[in-house]
C-alpha cells in the first residue's frame, strides 16, 4: 500500500515543482531570449535571427541606459542611507516597548501602501511641486523612501526588540553612556535584521515605477522608466535588456550585504 | 579598590503603578555580603535593580560611601552587576566581553591585556580568552561574567541570582569560589536568591524580604534560629505549624492544645517566643529538628522539655541520611526526618525540643503558614 501512495505524492510533487519553475522562470527565459533576438515574429516560437544589435543600441552613449542605471543605482543608495537613518532611531523607540501608542505608530508607516499608489503619488508630486521637489534627485530618494519605510522600521522594530535588554544595561553597567552602549552593544546586535531591511528597500527603489513617474519625470530618468517607454514602444528587445542590465546592482547588492555579514548570522534573522 | 559602605534609607518603588518596595531601611558595612533573600515576587530583585541604577526610586535614598547616587545613572554608580542571565555579549570573544569596561575608560592597550589575563586566571579561565562566548558552559559563561563585573576593580559587586542557571554540582563549588573571591578582595557583595541554603552559605547577613519589605535583617544563625513573624519561620525552613493555648509560668512556659499530648512545660529561656501576653497562639518548628518516638517505649522523663504531637505515619521519602516521614497530626500533615523508617500507619509521636520551637501570635484564622509548600526546599 505504502509504494502505492507514496508515487502518486511523487508524481505530484515533480508536477508541482516544474509548475513552479515554469512560473517563475517562463517569463525570466522568455526575457532572456528577447534579449538577443533581431528577428522573431508569429507564429515563430524561437527567433528568426539572433544577434546583439540592441545590445549596442542600448550602450550607445545616447541610449541612456548607463545614465539611466547610474540614476537608479544613486537614488537606491539615497533611499537606503534616508530609510536607515529612520528605521534606526525609529525602531529602537518602538521595539524598546517604552513609547506609547507604538501599534498605532507601527500602522502609520504602513498607510502610504494602504490606499492606491496612484493616488498617493499624484498629491505628493503636488505638494513636492510647491516646494520645488519635484523633478530633483532629493525628491525622488524621499518618495521611495516614503515606500520603503514600512519594511525598514517593522524590520528594525522586530531586530532591537529581540536585542536582550540587560545586554544594554549590562553596558551601562560597566560605564558605557547610553550613546556608547548602543553603539557597541545594541546597534551591532540588531545590525543583521536592519541590513536584511536595507536589501529589502534597495530593491524596492530599484523597481519603483509609480513614484518616479510622478515625481521625477522628465529630469530624472531610471531605469524603470525606460524599461516602460521601450515595452510601450513595443520595443521588447530594449526592455528586456534594461531589465536584465536591472539585475546587475541587486545581485551586486546582495552580494556587499552577504559578503559583510556571514551566511549564518542573515540565518539568525528574527529567530 | 576597598569595598565601601551602601546605606539604604526609606526606599520605596513603583512599576507602572504597584508598590513594589516600601520603606526599606537597610545599612551595609564596607566588605560586608548581604544576601536578599525572598520567594518571587518579593522585590529583591527591584531593590538590587534599583542600587545599580536600572530602577528609578520613587522615593527615598541610596547612598554610597556617603555619596547620595539615588539620581545618577547605571554608569556613574560604581557598582558592578552579574546578571542572572549572565548577559554576556555574544558578538565579542571572552577577551573581548571582559576588557569592555577598560576600554571604554581608554585604558592603554597593554595595560588592558595584563588585566584581561590577570582575571582570567582569577577565575580560572587560562587560555579562553579568543573563545566566542556562545559556544561556553553555563558555569565557564558565569566565570567570564563575574570576570566582567571585576575587571575595573569595582567597590560593589551586584549579583542577582548568578548561580540559579548552573546545575546542582557546580553550584555548590561556585558558591565557596564567589564567596572566597570576594573576601580577598575585600568588596561590598549584594546577592539576591530565593535559595535559603545559598544565602546562609554566602552571606555575613542575610535579609529576608516580604511583599516589598524587610521582613528581618540579621546573620545566618540570628535568622535561622530566632525568626521574628511566621513568615521568616516558614521560609527558614519550619513549616509545621499548630494552634496551641501559651500560658506563662514564672520562667516557664505551658502549652496546650488538641494536637499536643498532655501539656508541654517548657523554659522561656529555650524557646524563641515572640507573644508576650497569655492565649492563643502559634507554635512553627523545622522537620530536621524534631524526632519520632513510639509511644510507650521510652521513659517519659525523656521528654521533659519537649513539645510532644501524637499521630499515625502516612507516607516516608528517603533523602540519603534520613528518612522524611509525613505524620498525620489531627489532620493536618506535618514532616519529620529520622533516622529509621517507620511503617506507614503506625502511630508515633513526634518531639520537638524546647530550642527548635518558634511561638508567634495566632492571628486570624486557623495556621499561619504565609505561603505553604511554596517554601519547601530540600536538603
Amino acid at each position: 500500500m505504502g509504494a502505492g501512495v507514496r508515487l502518486p505524492s511523487v508524481a505530484l510533487k515533480a508536477a508541482l515543482i516544474v509548475l513552479f519553475a515554469f512560473v517563475i522562470f517562463g517569463p525570466i527565459a522568455n526575457m532572456l531570449i528577447w534579449a538577443f533576438a533581431e528577428v522573431w515574429y508569429f507564429p515563430h516560437k524561437l527567433p528568426l535571427k539572433w544577434g546583439f544589435a540592441f545590445w549596442e543600441r542600448v550602450f550607445r552613449p545616447q541610449g541612456n541606459a548607463m545614465a539611466s542605471l547610474g540614476t537608479s543605482v544613486v537614488i537606491a543608495f539615497g533611499t537606503v542611507l534616508c530609510s536607515l537613518a529612520i528605521a534606526i532611531p525609529a525602531g529602537y523607540a518602538l521595539g524598546r516597548g517604552k513609547l506609547p501608542w507604538r501599534t498605532a505608530f507601527l500602522l502609520l508607516f504602513l498607510l502610504p501602501q494602504a490606499f492606491p499608489s496612484v493616488a498617493v503619488h499624484m498629491n505628493i508630486a503636488r505638494i513636492f511641486y510647491s516646494l520645488g521637489l519635484n523633478g530633483t534627485l532629493t525628491g525622488v530618494v524621499l518618495v521611495h523612501t516614503l515606500q520603503g519605510l514600512v519594511f525598514s522600521v517593522w524590520i528594525a522594530t522586530a531586530a532591537f526588540a529581540a536585542v536582550d535588554r540587560d545586554l544594554e544595561l549590562a553596558a551601562r553597567n560597566m560605564g558605557a553612556t547610553p550613546f556608547l552602549a548602543f553603539r557597541t552593544v545594541t546597534l551591532p546586535l540588531a545590525l543583521p535584521g536592519i541590513l536584511a531591511s536595507a536589501i529589502f528597500v534597495f530593491l524596492t527603489s530599484l523597481d519603483e515605477f509609480t513614484g518616479t513617474f510622478f515625481v521625477g519625470v522628465p529630469e530624472i530618468k531610471t531605469m524603470p522608466l525606460l524599461l516602460f517607454s521601450a515595452s510601450m514602444e513595443g520595443n521588447y528587445q530594449v526592455a528586456s535588456i534594461t531589465a536584465l542590465i536591472l539585475l546587475v546592482p541587486s545581485i551586486l547588492f546582495m552580494l556587499l550585504i552577504e559578503r559583510f555579514l556571514k551566511a549564518d548570522v542573515l540565518a539568525k534573522v528574527g529567530s | 579598590m576597598k569595598g565601601v559602605s551602601i546605606e539604604i534609607a526609606d526606599l520605596s518603588v513603583s512599576y507602572g503603578g504597584t508598590q513594589v518596595l516600601t520603606g526599606i531601611d537597610l545599612s551595609i558595612a564596607p566588605g560586608e555580603f548581604i544576601a536578599l533573600l525572598g520567594p518571587s515576587g518579593c522585590g529583591k530583585t527591584t531593590l538590587l535593580r534599583t542600587l545599580a541604577g536600572f530602577v528609578p526610586a520613587a522615593a527615598g535614598e541610596v547612598r554610597v560611601d556617603g555619596q547620595d547616587v539615588t539620581g545618577l545613572p547605571p554608569e556613574k554608580r560604581g557598582m558592578a552587576m552579574m546578571f542572572q542571565s549572565y548577559a554576556l555579549w555574544p558578538h565579542m570573544t571572552v577577551a573581548e566581553n571582559i576588557s569592555f569596561p577598560l576600554r571604554i575608560r581608554r585604558q592603554p592597550k597593554a595595560m588592558v591585556t595584563a588585566q584581561v589575563q590577570r582575571m582570567l586566571t582569577l577565575v580560572g579561565l587560562d587560555g579562553f580568552a579568543d573563545r566566542n562566548v556562545t559556544r561556553l558552559s553555563g558555569g565557564q559563561r558565569q566565570r567570564v561574567a563575574l570576570a566582567r563585573a571585576l575587571a575595573v576593580d569595582p567597590p560593589v559587586l551586584l549579583l542577582d541570582e548568578p548561580l540559579s542557571n548552573l546545575d546542582a554540582r557546580i553550584r555548590l563549588s561556585m558558591r565557596h569560589e564567589v564567596k572566597s573571591l570576594q573576601k580577598q578582595l575585600g568588596l561590598t557583595a549584594i546577592l539576591v536568591t530565593h535559595d535559603r541554603e545559598e544565602a546562609m552559605a554566602m552571606a555575613d547577613r542575610v535579609v529576608i524580604l516580604d511583599h516589598g519589605t524587610v521582613a528581618q535583617a540579621g546573620t545566618p544563625e540570628e535568622i535561622y534560629h530566632r525568626p521574628v513573624s511566621p513568615y521568616v519561620a516558614a521560609f527558614m525552613g519550619a513549616e509545621n505549624t499548630c494552634a496551641v493555648s501559651l500560658r506563662h509560668e514564672g520562667d516557664r512556659i505551658a502549652l496546650s492544645g488538641q494536637q499536643i499530648r498532655g501539656t508541654a512545660d517548657l523554659p522561656v529561656r529555650a524557646v524563641n517566643s515572640r507573644v508576650r501576653q497569655d492565649g492563643p497562639a502559634a507554635v512553627f518548628f523545622r522537620g530536621d529538628a524534631a524526632r519520632i518516638a513510639v509511644p510507650g517505649e521510652t521513659g517519659s522523663g525523656d521528654r521533659d522539655g519537649h513539645l510532644t504531637l501524637s499521630g499515625r505515619v502516612s507516607l516516608h521519602s528517603y533523602l540519603g541520611n534520613v528518612y522524611r516521614h509525613t505524620v498525620d497530626i489531627g489532620g493536618s500533615p506535618f514532616l519529620v526526618d529520622h533516622p529509621v523508617r517507620m511503617d506507614v500507619g503506625v502511630a508515633v509521636d513526634v518531639c520537638v525540643p524546647a530550642a527548635a520551637l518558634h511561638i508567634f501570635e495566632r492571628t486570624g484564622s486557623a495556621a499561619a503558614t504565609p505561603a505553604g509548600e511554596q517554601f519547601a526546599q530540600t536538603h
